[in-house]
């Protein structure tokens, strides 16, 4: 009581803490209803002295007595973290073949028209956590399963059957991660690590080039440091686990990049999920793409090249917004594959085929 | 509002506390039913008016019964049971009936509009019943104080889910308890409480959590093991979380005055399911034996008559613990072995090894928590079933270290008394804080520790980390 009223005695804060909810208004109907007491009870709850001690303790203690890890996160054996979608997406549990394929086929016409348009559209499949480490994920999750990443398989088949440019950087992570020292990721994170981010990078902009026959800029690096100190999203799982202490990482690799700039700063719209975050801020998209290149998270909400959030995506302008565009890249992770492209495929299609007829 | 919460722990508790110490003994008994009736309120506002009259009723039947004898006295008596008893059948039962009836119908013949059932009715119903009938027998005279008499019914601690106090066990605390408001019993209160809120946060939480997952399961891909785990899980949590709520209400009562009677006393120990019945849920075995049992006619009956009469309050006991099908089932199911005992497995069983007692009896009483953890009869034989069935045997199967350490830490305090001879007095003096300075002290730390951590449990509870905060 004394902490939560006087705030004495500052309290470490935790990772992906949401809004508080604000003291409800009293009303006779609500208290009756048990809408008020409800409220006001979850009020209390998170305005609670200590509470951020106090979660960190539960989730340590849980952590340590049971190895069990907080309701947002999966501990998997050797404290390798998950996500429960992307265990989803490996076992084929969020199947949507026939989506898929009509999807693959609008983009094929869009891509086809966007093309005599002088416009190139290139889709990324981005690995995903269940993938690098299908062993580690707990018995409750996998057993009498067999892996069928489905929603990938028949992405990669429906791309190469209509002909559209994409690169495979599941496979190519997954060829990694089984073979290199240095980790692409890591236990403790859901996403690529850094490293493994420049690496994208990088053949990102190798394809680009070829494609659009541009010039384009080069991320090189020297010198790797090694450290067992996470960076950036290299422990992000761990991070929301809240725990009082960290979990051992593993000896990660951050390189020291240098950017050196080419002739061509093309015009990109990237659309995708989390994993282009890596790319975008203080990295390619903001030094070796043009500056009025956006990235829409999900389709939904715009961010510029300083990576700060610009406005929610307006469908009226969805034409103009495009045709401005040297290249559309479609990025996604394999959780997300069943959803992709973000409904920008049927947009583009109603915009552009539909239309027309 | 529940003992668990934030609320009750951080604010209402330890407010109401201050407050009660601080006023004047001839105040107290008016804050208690004024902390009572916010208690109520707080989540049964709806119902408070229902509760306040039907409170009103029943002091002035008591005291109308007082006032008469003869048939008179008895016709009074009657009225009242056949008032609160038809309320309770009302609020809990209506519904199911009506369902049954469409059932039977094989339509939905008859539509009404849906019964909602007061918070604790079969507590307070049980209470007033008591204290009418305890005042018919003479056992005692009504209170002359009103506020007394609410205090006895709503009297918090024991409002929500008991322990069912008779009103002859506690009527002279509710009087003069000037004596009972020491530091010690203060201090014993706070150590028990925090006993019942690990058991019930710690333990009973964990665990649930673990029965929850097997229950939810489709029973077609349950295997074998988890069918097993489910079952224990379930009868650890069940008796941890009960159990907890009991102490945790003793516990508040010691800090206020009032001795509770217990109501547990290590059932998973019980060498048959009679002896289950004289350790599990104690004041309710109490409460049905005087107030129905006895009035059937008790043992002075036939014999046939007496094993009706077991399986009636049983299947009474079951039905009381929810409008459902599989409790009544779960009632039938003990008033069975109860009658099967006296007939002759108590005494079959007793020339068995004490281990093999205990042991027989904690497996018939898993398979009855199953029925009472079931949506349905049928679910509860699908699962007994997969407990027995070879082709249910998942080859390869990884218990979570999490069931074993909690299973392990129930099964150890369930258990670890099989062994000691006069368990009961030992465990009087092991828990007695009070023995030594030393005892005194290590009690303290560890029921600091054990509440900063259920602290840390209860206030967690809803804190759902927003993954892709970075983004």
């Amino acid at each position: 009581m004394f902490q939560s009223a006087t705030g004495a005695f500052r309290v470490r804060m935790l990772f992906g803490e949401q809004e508080i909810p604000p003291c409800p208004k009293f009303t006779m109907h609500k208290w009756i209803d048990g809408n008020f007491t409800q409220l006001f009870e979850r009020y209390v709850e998170t305005h609670v002295g200590f509470r951020r001690f106090f979660i960190r303790l539960r989730n340590s203690v849980r952590y340590t007595l049971l190895y069990k890890s907080n309701e947002q996160v999966i501990l998997g054996k050797n404290n390798v973290l998950y996500e429960k979608n992307y265990i989803n997406a490996l076992y084929g549990d969020d199947t949507a073949y026939t989506a898929i394929q009509t999807r693959a086929a609008r983009l094929k016409t869009v891509s086809d028209t966007l093309s005599a348009k002088g416009i190139k559209l290139l889709v990324i499949l981005a690995p995903g956590k269940a993938t690098m480490y299908p062993n580690e994920i707990p018995f409750e999750y996998r057993r009498a399963k067999n892996i069928n990443p489905a929603n990938y398989l028949t992405w990669k088949k429906e791309l190469a059957k209509q002909g559209l440019p994409f690169i495979d950087m599941r496979s190519w992570f997954k060829q990694m991660h089984d073979t290199s020292s240095i980790p692409v990721f890591t236990r403790l994170g859901v996403h690529w690590t850094v490293y493994g981010s420049y690496l994208a990078a990088d053949s990102l902009l190798a394809y680009m080039e070829q494609m659009g026959n541009w010039n384009l800029g080069r991320v090189t690096w020297t010198e790797l440091e090694r450290t067992t100190k996470y960076r950036q999203t290299d422990a992000d799982l761990m991070e929301i686990m809240n725990l009082l202490n960290d979990l051992p990482s593993d000896e990660l690799v951050y390189p020291k990049v240098t950017y050196t700039q080419g002739k061509d700063k093309p015009n990109v719209l990237a659309i995708g999920d989390s994993y282009y975050w890596s790319l975008m801020c203080d990295s390619i998209h903001d030094k070796m793409f043009a500056d009025s290149s956006h990235f829409w998270f999900y389709n939904k909400k715009i961010f510029g090249n300083n990576c700060l959030f610009q406005r929610m995506v307006i469908p009226g302008t969805l034409k103009e917004e495009i045709e401005k565009r040297n290249i559309i890249i479609l990025l996604c992770t394999e959780p997300n594959l069943y959803n992709f492209p973000f409904g920008i495929a049927d947009q583009l299609y109603n915009l552009y085929v539909k239309q027309d007829k | 509002m529940v003992f668990s919460s934030s609320l009750f722990l951080v604010y209402f508790f330890p407010v109401f506390l201050i407050i009660y110490y601080l006023l004047p003994y001839r105040l107290k008994n008016s804050f208690i039913v004024l902390a009572s009736i916010l208690f109520y309120a707080w989540s049964g506002a709806k119902y408070l008016p229902f509760l306040l009259i039907s409170l009103l009723f029943d002091f002035y039947i008591a005291k109308a019964i007082d006032a008469r004898e003869g048939k008179a006295r008895k016709h009074v008596l009657a009225f009242s049971i056949i008032v609160n008893v038809g309320l309770l059948l009302y609020f809990k039962y209506a519904n199911f009936f009506m369902e049954n009836v469409n059932a039977a119908l094989g339509s939905e013949a008859i539509t009404w509009t849906k019964v909602a059932l007061p918070i604790g009715i079969s507590f307070f119903t049980f209470h007033k019943l008591s204290y009418t009938i305890d005042i018919y027998r003479r056992v005692k005279t009504p209170f002359t104080s009103i506020i007394n008499y609410t205090l006895y019914i709503l009297l918090f601690p024991q409002l929500i889910a008991g322990p069912i106090i008779r009103f002859n066990e506690i009527s002279d605390q509710i009087e003069n308890r000037k004596k009972a408001l020491t530091i010690d019993n203060r201090l014993e209160g706070f150590f028990r409480f925090i006993i019942g809120l690990s058991k019930k946060v710690l333990i009973a939480n964990i665990i649930g959590q673990e029965a929850d997952k097997v229950f939810d399961m489709n029973f077609g891909d349950m295997a074998m093991q988890d069918a097993w785990k489910g079952a224990l899980a379930y009868t650890f949590q069940i008796y941890f979380d009960f159990s907890g709520y009991s102490d945790m209400a003793i516990g508040i009562g010691l800090m206020m005055g009032f001795r509770f009677p217990e109501n547990f006393n290590n059932p998973y120990l019980a060498t048959n399911i009679t002896d289950f019945w004289r350790r599990w849920h104690m004041t309710l075995s109490r409460w049905m034996r005087d107030y129905l049992y006895i009035p059937l006619g008790g043992n002075k009956v036939s014999t046939t008559r007496l094993y009706l009469n077991l399986w009636i309050v049983f299947l009474i006991s079951g039905l009381w613990h929810g409008a459902q099908w599989n409790f009544i089932f779960w009632g039938a199911y003990h008033g069975i072995f109860l009658v099967l005992d006296r007939l002759f497995l108590k005494r079959f069983t007793e020339k068995l090894p004490h281990v093999v007692q205990v042991a027989l009896t904690f497996f018939l009483v898993i398979i009855g928590w199953i029925f009472f953890r079931v949506d349905s009869i049928s679910q509860g034989f699908e699962m007994v079933k997969i407990m027995f069935s070879t082709s249910a045997i998942l080859p390869e199967y990884e218990f979570e270290q999490a069931f074993w350490v909690m299973f392990f830490v129930g099964f150890l305090m369930s258990f670890y008394g099989i062994f000691i001879k006069n368990l009961e007095q030992k465990q009087a003096q092991w828990y007695n804080p009070f023995t030594t300075p030393a005892k005194s002290i290590l009690f303290t730390l560890v029921a600091l520790v054990l509440f900063v951590l259920c602290l840390a449990e209860i206030t967690s509870a809803g804190f759902n980390p927003f993954i892709y905060f970075r983004f």
